[in-house]
């Protein structure tokens, strides 16, 4: 782990010297199961709060215990734990996400939470009074054990136009969480991380339930059929035009959030890649050329 | 310059063929790269090692073009793919 990449590496290093404790140290004595998009989560934590905030995040509906092809323990425990108070904690002006490996473990090191994980169990600290840490330690993990089950998390923004979900990819500050704020009356899914997901012969998209301000318990229950994708291009007038099929495919597999798949088994990049091609075959991809005005909506299909 | 035995590879990395041009995903950078035309078919003629004038030979004979410019041609596509981290060349 690269530490002169954060402003405060003797923090970065108190966090590791922390995930080395864990679960030697302490106890998880409390369980909630969760079905996160298919996948089955125990959750087992070293307090109740950390539990209530995780209630308050997912729709009732997924706190349930059903059968699937991917299960995971992620065992979650406080920075009060350890006696350490938020200031402190987040003490890091960075806001990257450092991951290494510690005792045959991979590590995670982020402003807001420390994680280690094996195979599919998965330790974390974080701050229960705030979201961030939990959702954070999420994006890291969740996205590839998600490929295993033929899922992907896009950056995006995902709205559903006629009963059809559009996915908006693109560079940060190209707009894609400015474009939510120009919806009117449209169902925006999500304004940061969308999941795709084949079901019978199309895909469906969900909001990923990772973060973002459109992670509210009411919308994440809902699918939709996806329409078509559009590449956000800052420009001075709003136009659309088709993309071809290598740069769509560039674009997606970009788009596709936190697979690592430089760092990863090569089983996962593999799937993604397939599953990559799959999607670009299927639906249309276009550059949209976007002033950050509602003009451009008369160009999205 | 490259000489005629220089020896041209490609590395193993994922890559896709779409409407006749090449991606290449680059692990090490976590980018990706899109061939043209001919450096496309450039990438498929390289999956063994080959020497530079046999891929000249090639190109030459399947794009139907000068040999001399071929020659230039194809080494600053050589030089390209090469310093993006993408091929091996060995002399």
């Amino acid at each position: 782990m690269d530490l002169s990449r954060v402003k405060n590496p003797q923090l970065c290093q108190k966090k590791i010297d922390l995930l080395a404790k864990i679960p030697t140290d302490l106890t998880f004595n409390y369980q909630l199961t969760l079905d996160y998009h298919g996948v089955t989560t125990t959750l087992n934590s070293s307090r109740e709060s950390i539990l209530k905030l995780v209630r308050q995040l997912v729709p009732p509906s997924w706190i349930a215990n059903r059968p699937s092809d991917m299960k995971l323990e992620l065992n979650v425990c406080s920075i009060k734990d350890f006696n350490i108070v938020n200031m402190d904690w987040e003490n890091e002006e960075s806001p990257e996400c450092l991951t290494g490996e510690l005792d045959n473990y991979e590590i995670a090191i982020q402003r807001d939470f420390a994680g280690k994980m094996m195979g599919n169990t998965i330790y974390a600290i974080i701050n229960e009074d705030m979201a961030d840490g939990f959702f954070n330690v999420l994006r890291w993990f969740m996205p590839r054990k998600l490929l295993n089950i033929k899922k992907t998390v896009l950056h995006s923004s995902c709205v559903v136009i006629n009963d059809k979900a559009s996915f908006f990819l693109g560079h940060s500050g190209y707009g894609k969480s400015t474009l939510t704020t120009l919806v009117d009356d449209k169902l925006v899914l999500g304004d940061d991380m969308n999941i795709l997901y084949q079901h019978q012969d199309s895909y469906q998209s969900q909001g990923a339930a990772l973060g973002g301000l459109y992670d509210n318990k009411s919308i994440l229950d809902l699918s939709f059929p996806v329409g078509a994708f559009y590449w956000l291009c800052k420009s001075s007038e709003n136009k659309v035009e088709k993309m071809g099929a290598a740069q769509a495919y560039r674009k997606f597999i970009s788009s596709c959030a936190n697979v690592f798949w430089n760092e990863t088994d090569p089983q996962v990049a593999s799937a993604m890649m397939s599953l990559s091609l799959d999607v670009v075959k299927r639906y249309p991809f276009y550059n949209l050329y976007f002033s950050l005005n509602k003009g451009f909506w008369k160009y999205v299909k | 310059m490259l000489s005629s035995n220089t020896k041209i590879i490609r590395k193993k990395l994922p890559w896709q063929e779409l409407d006749e041009k090449i991606v290449i995903l680059s692990p090490v950078t976590r980018m990706s790269h899109e061939l043209n035309e001919t450096s496309s078919w450039i990438w498929k003629e390289i999956e063994q090692e080959i020497p530079f004038e046999k891929l000249l030979c090639q190109l030459i004979d399947n794009f139907e073009v000068d040999g001399q410019v071929a020659g230039q041609d194809l080494q600053d596509i050589l030089r390209i793919l090469h310093d993006k981290g993408l091929i091996e060349i060995n002399d």
